[in-house]
């Protein structure tokens, strides 16, 4: 037996693999944003859709702005937009859901059964519908993404709760006198919390790919921004000459999408106290 | 062979095995030997090694552990690296293991009476419905006493016991020379275990078959077994007649194993001493 | 002496809108416990022995008889009275789900106290520390976590929980059935230290032997009602029922 639990353990394929495409996206992102003598919205129609060359590193748009300072100044948009988003979804889960399952029965049931239905409907479709009904832009395209994805947070956090509930604690501290409130700040919400922490982490890359997908067909973030969904649509117009243009901001969505969904497993590993050896 | 006219049904000599990137032997240098017609009781608590080291026996062991031994027979053939036959030889006739489970053992969607009738076509029986019949047979040897219902019912519609009963059945179906019951009475009740107990050694006594049995249960070692083998921490730390060994132990643990058994200390006194952690 | 527990004619059933479907689990139980008592409960798989102890601790209502606390009725409103709570405790068969994996060790051993007494801060933290010693169990765990503990010791923290509200009676249902020999004995040890030292034992148990250490008093239940009962001597030396005989005979392997 190894004293030292988590640190002994080899880091296992897919947590390097995560942490590689983070870090190359994080790489790409700050010397975008640090080194690079452009500006994102510099224009110079003498450059103009310049394929990859030791000036511009992934080449430039219509109006010869450079696309790695671009994407680099999309990236803390996109990924500040995910992450805001799959709290707000934890965050009405939890609440909604923690109390669907503390709730009487019909309370508890109405919630479930408007859960179903919106979960019943393909989660990009819904978004697409409530982006369109509430017009073009980021953050309406953020409140539909968050609509089509907090009832599957809302169900998650209400069978936890359920589920702990019936656990021999919970009913030892309910038969010592435990309020409802008690219960939930130290049995139920340090169990479900991880768990609504790795549905979150491992969110964020869907997220993100959900976001650009609105940005693309042109329901989310809207030209000049450097939203990546909204580069690639833009991209789409000229990718038969010049894939760069649509290519590379995709490739960013691409790996950062998978760096967060590999690290959710990691997260997930990370935090499960089971799983960690006894000393 | 050397010409000793009965060779023990199981030989065992320094046996070690090591679970792949794990720092210390599971089993750590064991020897034993079963004589035909002798029931052997292997005791101790969880992880000493002594499942490992029954299922190293028929060569169940798990595929990440390394065995090594000086000797590993059943019945003179030699399990160190064993051929397919005579692998076969030892699992399908002369060797047989009842598990501890037995709602596990037994498949849940299948009756009692295909699932035996399956495993004595695969033993060479030669037509299902005498397989069959012959399962009617065994069960009744086990004292079942309809055994038409236990063969066309399901595993979940018996009792416990009932269960147990259907695998020693079983185990005992292909005249093995060695069964290796493996913590047997752990899932039934208490007022049930005798029974199960006392057919085991019936039906071992009947067909001549000597028994490994392997029980944290030192009480029914004590009433039931010839020889028995302590174990601890992968070693086997006392092997001697039962009457002996369970009577006046000599290692410490064994002292303190026997000392910690609730029933034969006095009412109400500290089993162990006071300074025990 | 008023009993500190007692149950007259109780019953629980279970579940079934139907009366087919329904299942009687308890069946006019009369038992009564006096202060400083080991009382051991024996009984196989499916006697009722845990429904009548968690009915008996307050866990879940009878379907019908009563249970009468220090000699009063046990109504809903004496269940949540702090005098009920104080002096009963229950300690749980698997110690792996009675214990919060999330909260830490001397949290855990003083819970009861805490929500009970409102005991805090340096108090809290004090008790736990007394516990533990009480226990044996290492100091050094006070601020781990209950999965990074041995199976004996995470008993041993149940029994903590227990312990911190000075209570009159635990009620242990199979508290020791999952653990190895020789951990089994030195809980029994702990046990009988605490049951001399006045603390009253109801304990749940299939296994004969452990009643009979430990035990003053005993009661045999099968199918849910109580088949024999009295003083340990009596019932194990000359049991009358045929089914207590059976039980004994079968536990008599070791002698």
């Amino acid at each position: 037996m190894t004293h030292s639990l988590t640190l002994a353990r080899p880091l296992s394929a897919s947590t390097m693999i995560a942490a590689a495409c983070l870090l190359l996206v994080t790489l790409a992102c700050l010397f975008g944003l640090v080194w690079s003598p452009f500006a994102p919205d510099a224009i110079d129609l003498s450059q103009r859709l310049s394929p990859p060359t030791a000036r511009h590193w992934f080449g430039t748009d219509e109006l010869g702005r450079d696309l790695l300072a671009r994407i680099a100044h999309g990236a803390p948009l996109t990924v500040a937009a995910s992450v805001a988003t799959v709290s707000a979804c934890a965050g009405l889960g939890v609440f909604i859901g923690g109390a669907s399952a503390l709730a009487p029965r019909w309370v508890d049931a109405s919630l479930m059964r408007a859960c179903d239905i919106m979960l019943s409907i393909p989660a990009l479709v819904l978004a697409m519908a409530l982006a369109a009904a509430l017009g073009p832009g980021l953050v309406n395209a953020l409140v539909a993404v968050i609509a089509a994805r907090a009832p599957a947070y809302v169900r998650l956090a209400r069978n936890q709760t359920l589920a702990l509930r019936r656990e021999a604690f919970v009913e030892a501290s309910v038969s010592n006198g435990a309020s409802g409130l008690y219960v939930l700040r130290h049995h139920i919400a340090p169990n479900i919390l991880p768990v609504m922490l790795i549905q979150a982490v491992s969110d964020i890359g869907g997220v993100i790919l959900a976001t650009a997908a609105l940005g693309f067909v042109g329901l989310g973030a809207q030209p000049p921004s450097p939203e990546w969904g909204a580069l690639a649509a833009s991209g789409r117009l000229f990718f038969l000459d010049c894939w760069w243009y649509a290519v590379f901001p995709g490739f960013a969505v691409v790996l950062t999408t998978l760096g967060f969904n590999l690290l959710g497993d990691a997260v997930r590993d990370g935090l499960d106290p089971r799983r960690a050896a006894r000393p | 062979m050397t010409g000793t006219p009965t060779p023990p049904v199981l030989e065992i000599a320094d046996l070690h095995i090591r679970f792949s990137g794990a720092q210390a032997n599971a089993v750590e240098g064991v020897s034993l030997s079963i004589a035909p017609n002798e029931v052997f009781g292997l005791v101790g608590e969880s992880g000493s090694g002594k499942s490992l080291t029954a299922s190293a026996a028929l060569r169940l062991d798990p595929p990440t552990a390394q065995v090594t031994a000086a000797r590993l027979e059943v019945c003179g053939l030699d399990l160190r690296a064993p051929r397919a036959a005579d692998l076969r030889a030892v699992r399908g006739g002369l060797a047989s293991m009842i598990f501890q489970e037995p709602m596990t053992a037994l498949a849940p969607t299948r009756t009692i009476g295909a699932q035996m009738a399956d495993a004595a076509l695969a033993h060479g029986a030669r037509s299902w419905r005498g397989a069959l019949q012959d399962a009617g047979g065994d069960l009744a040897n086990v004292n079942i006493k309809d055994p038409e219902r236990v063969l066309r019912s399901f595993p979940h519609q018996l009792s416990g016991g009932m269960r147990q009963r259907v695998l020693i059945a079983m185990a005992f179906a292909g005249a093995p020379r060695l069964v290796i019951a493996d913590e047997i009475t752990t899932a039934i009740d208490p007022t049930t275990r005798v029974a199960v107990l006392d057919l085991l050694t019936t039906r071992a006594a009947q067909t001549r078959a000597a028994i490994l049995f392997i029980s944290h249960d030192l009480g029914a070692v004590a009433r039931f077994c010839d020889r028995v083998g302590v174990m601890q921490s992968g070693r086997l730390v006392e092997v001697g007649a039962a009457r002996a060994v369970m009577g006046a132990p000599q290692h410490p643990y064994t002292q303190r194993l026997k000392a910690s058994l609730p029933g034969a200390g006095t009412p109400r006194r500290p089993l162990l001493g006071e300074d025990t952690p | 002496m008023t009993p500190v527990l007692a149950a007259q004619n109780l019953c629980v059933r279970y579940g079934g809108v139907s009366s087919a479907q329904a299942h009687t689990a308890v069946n006019d139980v009369t038992i009564a416990i006096a202060p400083g008592m080991a009382f051991g409960l024996i009984g196989e798989s499916g006697s009722g022995k845990t429904s009548l102890a968690r009915t008996l601790a307050g866990l879940q209502a009878p379907s019908a008889g009563r249970i009468l606390f220090e000699g009063n009725p046990l109504t809903p409103d004496a269940i949540r009275a702090s005098a009920f709570r104080r002096s009963i405790q229950f300690v749980y068969q698997d110690s792996a789900s009675a214990l919060n994996p999330r909260m830490a060790n001397w949290r855990c051993a003083t819970e009861p106290a805490h929500l009970i007494d409102g005991l805090t801060g340096d108090a809290r933290r004090a008790l736990a520390e007394t516990l533990f010693r009480r226990l044996r169990l290492p100091t050094a765990a006070l601020d781990g976590f209950p999965h990074a503990l041995s199976g004996g010791q995470r008993q041993r923290l149940a029994l903590a929980r227990a312990l911190s509200t000075s209570p009159r009676l635990i009620i242990l249902d199979e508290p020791t059935s999952a653990l190895d020999a020789t951990i089994q004995a030195a809980i029994l040890d702990e046990l009988l230290a605490l049951n001399l030292s006045g603390v009253g034992l109801l304990l749940i148990s299939h296994d004969v032997a452990v009643v009979r250490h430990l035990c003053t008093d005993i009661a045999v239940m099968k199918d849910g009602e109580i088949v024999e009962t009295g003083t340990a001597e009596a019932v194990l030396a000359q049991p009358q029922s045929v089914y207590a005989q059976e039980l004994i005979a079968a536990a008599m392997l070791e002698g």
